[in-house]
C-alpha cells in the first residue's frame, strides 16, 4: 500500500526566487559594468515620471496657496525689494560685462583660446530621492543633456547623469562618485574636490606642503571640461597636515545650499575655441543666442587692438 | 478573498508605496527615518490575499524601485521577490498569528532586505555602510501594522464576493 503523503506542498516558488535572485545579480552586474541597460532605464524613467510630479504636487499645492493668502502690502514690499535687488545686480552686471569683454581681449592677445560660457536653463527640483541625487523637472525635450552643470545662486550642486523625457537625474556634489576640478579663489592652488557620500567634500590627494588654509574660497577650474569654471564649490572647512602622510586631508563644506533647494540652474561647460578657428566654430552656433550671450558678442567683433599691437 | 475581484487594488496600493518612497520629507527629517513601504506592503498582500501577487510581479516593480531611486536595476527585485516567497510560504501560518507577531516577522523580513540593500550599495556604487540603516527597519516594523490596519477593511470591502 503506498504511503498517502499529507502536508507535502509541491511548490516551484522556490526554484523560481533562485532564479530571479541570479537574475537580479546579473543585472547588478550588468549594470555596474557596463551602459547596456541604460536604453531600459531610459523607458522606465520616462514611464514612471508622473510619479515624481505627483509627490511633488503636495508642496507645490502649499506654495500656490501661500502665494494666493500672500497680502497685497507684502507683495508690494517684495516686488520693491527685488526691483532694487535687480537694479544692484544690473549693475553689477554691467560691470561684469566689461571685465569679459576685457578678458577675451587679453586672451586673444596672447593667442589663447576663447571661452564661451554655456548657456542657463532654469528648472524646478521635484525630488531628492537619496541625499545624495536628485531630480529635476526638465529631460532632453527641455534641452538637458547628460554631463551638463547644475549650480543655484550660492554655487555648483552638481551634474546631470541621466535624462528622461522629462526628468532629469542630478548627481550632487557631494555623492562619492562626484569630483570637481577646483582651484583656490586666493592662490589658484588647484585639487580636485571628491564628495564624501555625507554633505561635505574632500580634496583629494593634496601635498602637505601645498597652501590651502582653514576659510579658503574653492572655484571651480573649468578643468576637464565638465564644470564651468568660476562659480563657488565650498569653503575649506578642516586640514589635516599628517607628516607621516604624504597628502593633507583637507575637508570642504559645500557652499550651496543642499538640503533646501526650490530652483536651479542647469549649464551647459564652457566651449573653448580658438581664436584661429574661431570664425568657422562660432559663427554657426553662435547665430540664434546673439543677443544673450556677451562672450560670444564679443567674439564675433572683431578685436580693434589686437590689429594696432602687431604692427 | 474572490481571486478575480478588486485585482486594482495591489497596483494602487504599490503607485501609493512609490509616492510615499519618493514624497518630500520635511526639512531637516532624515531620510533614514523612511520606511521601506514596498517591503512591508508585499508582506501584507501576500498574507491577505494569497495568489494575487506573484514572485516575478514583485521583481518587476523591484526594477521600478530601481529606477525611482536612481539604483543599480536588479537592487530591489531581490528584497520583494524575498518577502513575496516567504510571505507566500508560511501564508496560513502568518494569517493565524496576531498584528503583533505579524509586526515581528515583518521586523525580520525587513532587517534581511535592508541588509543584503546596503551590502550591494556599499560593494557596487562606495555608498556608506551606516548603522543608521537599522533605524529604517525599524520604521518598516511600523508601517506594517500601519499598512494592515489601513488596507485590511479595503481589501475586506473590495476583495470579497
Amino acid at each position: 500500500m503506498p504511503i498517502k503523503v499529507l502536508f507535502v506542498r509541491q511548490s516551484r516558488a522556490g526554484y523560481l526566487l533562485l532564479t530571479l535572485t541570479l537574475l537580479s545579480c546579473t543585472l547588478l552586474a550588468v549594470d555596474t559594468r557596463t551602459p547596456l541597460l541604460t536604453p531600459a532605464r531610459l523607458v522606465i524613467m520616462t514611464a514612471i515620471s508622473p510619479l515624481h510630479y505627483i509627490s511633488s504636487l503636495p508642496e507645490r499645492v502649499g506654495t500656490t496657496v501661500i502665494q494666493a493668502f500672500t497680502s497685497r502690502n507684502q507683495l508690494i514690499r517684495d516686488y520693491e525689494a527685488l526691483k532694487r535687488e535687480q537694479l544692484r545686480l544690473q549693475g553689477r552686471l554691467i560691470r561684469f560685462e566689461s571685465i569679459i569683454d576685457e578678458n577675451e581681449r587679453l586672451r586673444q592677445l596672447l593667442n589663447s583660446s576663447v571661452r564661451v560660457h554655456g548657456e542657463v536653463t532654469a528648472v524646478g527640483l521635484l525630488t531628492i530621492s537619496t541625499p545624495l541625487e536628485m531630480v529635476i523637472d526638465k529631460g532632453w525635450l527641455g534641452k538637458i543633456s547628460v554631463g551638463q552643470a547644475v549650480i543655484d545662486s550660492t554655487g555648483l550642486l552638481g551634474q546631470v547623469v541621466t535624462t528622461g523625457a522629462s526628468i532629469s537625474r542630478v548627481l550632487l556634489i557631494t555623492n562619492k562618485a562626484n569630483s570637481v576640478p577646483v582651484q583656490v579663489r586666493r592662490n589658484n592652488v588647484h585639487a580636485i574636490a571628491v564628495g564624501d557620500g555625507k554633505d561635505g567634500l574632500l580634496l583629494k590627494d593634496v601635498a602637505v606642503t601645498q597652501d590651502i588654509r582653514q576659510g579658503d574660497e574653492l572655484v571651480s577650474s573649468g578643468l576637464g571640461q565638465r564644470f564651468p569654471s568660476g562659480y563657488p564649490v565650498g569653503v575649506v572647512d578642516s586640514v589635516l597636515r599628517d607628516r607621516t602622510k604624504p597628502f593633507a586631508e583637507i575637508a570642504v563644506r559645500p557652499s550651496a545650499a543642499l538640503d533646501r533647494l526650490h530652483h536651479v540652474l542647469v549649464v551647459a561647460a564652457d566651449r573653448f575655441v580658438n581664436p584661429g578657428a574661431r570664425s568657422m566654430a562660432a559663427a554657426p552656433e553662435a547665430a540664434p543666442k546673439t543677443a544673450s550671450d556677451p562672450a560670444t558678442e564679443a567674439l564675433e567683433r572683431p578685436a580693434p587692438q589686437t590689429g594696432g599691437l602687431e604692427n | 478573498m474572490n481571486p478575480t475581484r478588486g485585482g486594482w487594488l495591489i497596483p494602487l496600493t504599490l503607485i501609493g508605496a512609490m509616492l510615499l518612497t519618493v514624497a518630500h520629507l520635511a526639512a531637516g527629517v532624515p531620510a533614514w527615518l523612511r520606511p521601506d513601504w514596498a517591503v512591508a506592503l508585499f508582506l501584507f498582500w501576500t498574507i491577505t490575499a494569497p495568489g494575487r501577487t506573484g514572485l516575478v510581479w514583485a521583481w518587476i516593480t523591484g526594477l521600478l524601485f530601481d529606477v525611482l531611486l536612481g539604483d543599480r536595476l536588479g537592487l530591489h527585485g531581490f528584497g520583494f521577490a524575498l518577502t513575496t516567497f516567504l510571505g507566500s510560504r508560511f501564508q496560513e501560518r502568518l494569517l493565524m498569528y496576531s498584528l503583533l507577531q505579524q509586526t515581528a516577522v515583518a521586523a525580520v523580513i525587513a532587517a534581511t532586505v535592508q541588509a543584503v540593500n546596503s551590502l550591494a550599495r556599499a560593494l557596487l556604487v562606495d555608498a556608506d555602510l551606516s548603522a543608521l540603516a537599522l533605524v529604517s527597519i525599524l520604521t518598516t516594523m511600523l508601517a506594517y501594522p500601519l499598512l494592515s490596519v489601513t488596507l485590511r477593511p479595503l481589501a475586506n470591502r473590495f476583495m470579497r464576493q
